[in-house]
């Protein structure tokens, strides 16, 4: 479904030149849940931002479906509406209601007709139990509220594939497991999701692939039993062991 | 009497407007006039009695001189009321066919327009309290002097009287004022107006026998019209010798400015006498319509160029747009709103005769585009750069997200800057007078030229404009608090 082809990715900062990818070429197929996981600054973030052209690569190719993930492409808009993304601080419009957040989209791209759109925003809000906070804003929310919002307007595009960039991060404790309920339902649907995250419980449930990165680089590739059990590699035994 | 301004920005647009006066007019001024049927004059009316307004009317002496010369010529006529400053480049503009403002010859004016014979003699008098020891015209040498900026008694007086202390204001009725309240011990000004200023000050002034200098006023027409000079000249010397200037000028000499003295009768002789109220209300309408018209083409300009600014395409026409954006904003927020106006009336818009509204409407809003532009670019780059990725990652097109995600929140957030940039707008308006628009500032003027009373038209205009800043002040900050609330439902 995706392929990943020599990534590359440098940034300049100050005199210095950061290489943050260092050639990462891999393929992800429909209904994989693939956990990306490392230490920050392994550059897991910018790898899942190319995927739908947040970010462009220095150099290599990424195809989405055999379409080429070009940002300054005119297809890049019809390969993102087709790809959801779940950000570490939500990312909410402010000046819009939840209602108005999750139907936007989908009736602005005319997915939906108005009415359609109605139906679904209220049946996916009530099943993430927020159905009466449908005319507040987002200011009026709590993180872990917002976090279910942002996951339901991506899901409200209908799309082959999530992105989710480190979901729980910016969560208190208390609430990261009503995000992660959610999403482990979505997995469940059947959905192909491509998380970096950090919740290990989440990874053992959920995923069917973990992905390791260090240095811009994939060190690892391999099933979550893999890879919480057998680590014959130093850097990887070292991440698992501050974790615990 | 007056002498051009000297300030050295307008010398260089001077310069400039003569060049291009040059390339345009090909023809000569006699023979457009006589296509045309009508001579067009400029003059500037805030000099009573030789040119002044009465409600929305240019009279005067000169202005009757003029159409006595048009008369006798053979042509209609066309007034035009501008600033003394800018009556050069009215001319090199070709935007009138001469003017006649009481001006006397110099070598400096000389060089950028022609000058008639005199058709009248001015003597330049003082005026001293009436309590003052001065005896004599000589004795004020070493004294503090006032003098209207710019006019006759200033050059004469800089240049006969090194050790005085001249003091240089807008008007000669400025200087009384003054020199009433003991800040100066003499004003030196033409006869006529010296004798009209003396009238009203109820007794406190007298002119000191004698006068410093003899003028002569004469036409100003565009350099070279020679065939327009001579035509001009045999009038002048027709009305200097069947009597018609000699009667015209008996007609102004005489008239009285009123003898107010008490607020109440200075408020009647300044607003309601001779409907003066009109011309203030007729100038408050004009300062609201430069507003308003200037401050949506500033919209429309401002929110083009912020997009343009804040755009990351890397298209070479977009590149080429940023960089003459930039330039624009900088350019016009580098330069005074004065300079500007001049600029876009003389030299952008002088051949296409556009009126003289609708070019301060235009000026005004090319100057506000450059604020708004910042401000709205600081509003963009305000919002949070997610915002626009969630937006893009949702499948929303640049311009979608742009309009839908980014500018509705950019411009709450910069909501108090653009309607601070509106009720800046509003007092900027006051300089449109320079080019002659009849806005509220120059209403106030022109009554105060006419009545030599400052007080009640300068607060009174004073007033109106507090007033109007103070409702919108509360209007926007209404609006503003309704829009904030509405994120916190």
């Amino acid at each position: 479904m995706i392929s990943v082809k020599n990534l590359y990715k440098e940034f300049k900062q100050d005199d210095k030149i950061l290489y943050v990818l260092n050639g990462i070429s891999v393929d992800f197929k429909k209904g994989e849940k693939v956990a990306i996981i490392g230490p920050s600054g392994s550059g897991k973030s910018t790898f899942l931002r190319c995927i739908n052209a947040l970010e462009t690569p220095t150099s290599g190719e990424i195809f989405f479906k055999e379409r080429k993930v070009d940002s300054s492409s005119s297809e890049i808009d019809d390969i993102r509406k087709n790809i959801g993304m779940v950000f570490q601080h939500f990312n909410l419009f402010p000046h819009m209601t939840i209602f108005e957040n999750i139907t936007f989209a989908p009736t602005m791209l005319k997915i939906y007709s108005p009415s359609q759109a109605k139906e679904l925003a209220m049946a996916l809000l009530e099943k993430v139990g927020l159905k009466d906070k449908w005319n507040v804003h987002p200011s009026r929310l709590s993180g872990g509220q917002k976090q279910r919002v942002a996951i339901v307007r991506s899901l409200m595009m209908n799309p082959e594939v999530m992105l989710f960039d480190e979901p729980t991060s910016a969560l208190d404790p208390e609430v990261v497991k009503d995000v992660i309920g959610l999403m482990i339902e979505i997995a469940k649907s059947g959905m192909t999701m491509i998380m970096v995250t950090h919740e290990m419980s989440f990874v053992r449930r959920a995923a069917t692939r973990v992905i390791f990165m260090d240095e811009g680089k994939i060190i690892a590739d391999t099933t979550p039993e893999n890879f919480f059990n057998n680590c014959e590699n130093v850097r990887i035994s070292k991440f698992l062991n501050k974790l615990i | 009497m007056k002498k051009f301004w000297k300030n050295t920005i307008l010398s260089i647009l001077l310069f400039f407007a003569i060049m291009f006066a040059r390339v345009i007019h090909a023809e000569s001024s006699l023979d457009e006039i006589k296509e045309r049927g009508y001579i067009k004059v400029s003059t500037n009316a805030d000099f009573d009695p030789f040119e002044y307004k009465d409600g929305d009317k240019i009279i005067g002496i000169d202005v009757d001189i003029a159409r006595k010369l048009a008369e006798y010529m053979g042509f209609g006529i066309e007034i035009n009321d501008v600033s003394f400053d800018a009556l050069t480049l009215e001319l090199s503009s070709g935007a009138c066919d001469f003017a006649i403002a009481a001006m006397s010859y110099s070598d400096e004016k000389a060089q950028s327009v022609d000058f008639s014979d005199p058709y009248y003699n001015a003597k330049n008098v003082v005026i001293v309290p009436v309590e003052s020891s001065i005896k004599s015209v000589d004795e004020i040498l070493d004294k503090r002097i006032g003098v209207a900026l710019g006019f006759t008694g200033d050059i004469y007086c800089t240049e006969h009287f090194p050790s005085a202390d001249i003091h240089r204001y807008d008007t000669a009725s400025d200087a009384v004022l003054d020199l009433l309240s003991g800040r100066i011990d003499a004003v030196v000004i033409d006869d006529v107006p010296a004798r009209k200023l003396v009238n009203v000050s109820d007794g406190e002034a007298r002119v000191v026998d004698g006068y410093l200098f003899e003028e002569s006023y004469r036409v100003a027409v565009p350099k070279g019209e020679k065939e327009l000079l001579d035509e001009i000249n045999t009038s002048i010397a027709k009305m200097k010798t069947d009597g018609e200037i000699d009667k015209i000028v008996a007609q102004y000499v005489g008239v009285s400015g009123g003898e107010s003295v008490d607020l109440i009768a200075q408020i009647y002789n300044n607003l309601v006498n001779k409907d003066r109220y009109k011309m203030i209300l007729s100038g408050l309408a004009t300062t609201l319509e430069i507003t308003v018209v200037a401050l949506f083409i500033g919209l429309l300009i401002g929110f083009t160029l912020a997009l343009i600014n804040v755009s990351k395409s890397k298209n070479i026409i977009m590149k080429f747009l940023k960089i003459a954006a930039n330039f624009y904003i900088t350019v016009i927020r580098g330069t005074p709103v004065v300079v500007q106006i001049f600029v876009i009336y003389y030299l952008i818009f002088a051949s296409t005769g556009l009126p003289k509204l609708l070019v301060a409407m235009i000026a005004f809003g090319i100057n506000s585009g450059a604020y708004v532009a910042e401000i709205v670019r600081g509003g963009i780059l305000s919002v949070d750069s997610g915002q626009y990725e969630a937006g893009r990652s949702l499948g929303l097109s640049a311009g979608t997200t742009m309009k839908h995600i980014i500018l509705p929140q950019a411009v709450k957030n910069v909501l108090s800057s653009l309607t601070g940039e509106f009720i800046n707008l509003i007092k900027e308006t006051s300089v449109a007078g320079f080019i002659g628009v009849m806005d509220l500032s120059r209403a106030g003027n022109i009554i105060r030229s006419q009545t030599y009373e400052p007080v009640v038209p300068l607060m009174t205009v004073a007033l109106i404009y507090f007033v109007l800043v103070a409702l919108l002040t509360v209007v926007f900050s209404l609006i503003e608090r309704r829009m904030r609330s509405s994120d916190k439902r």
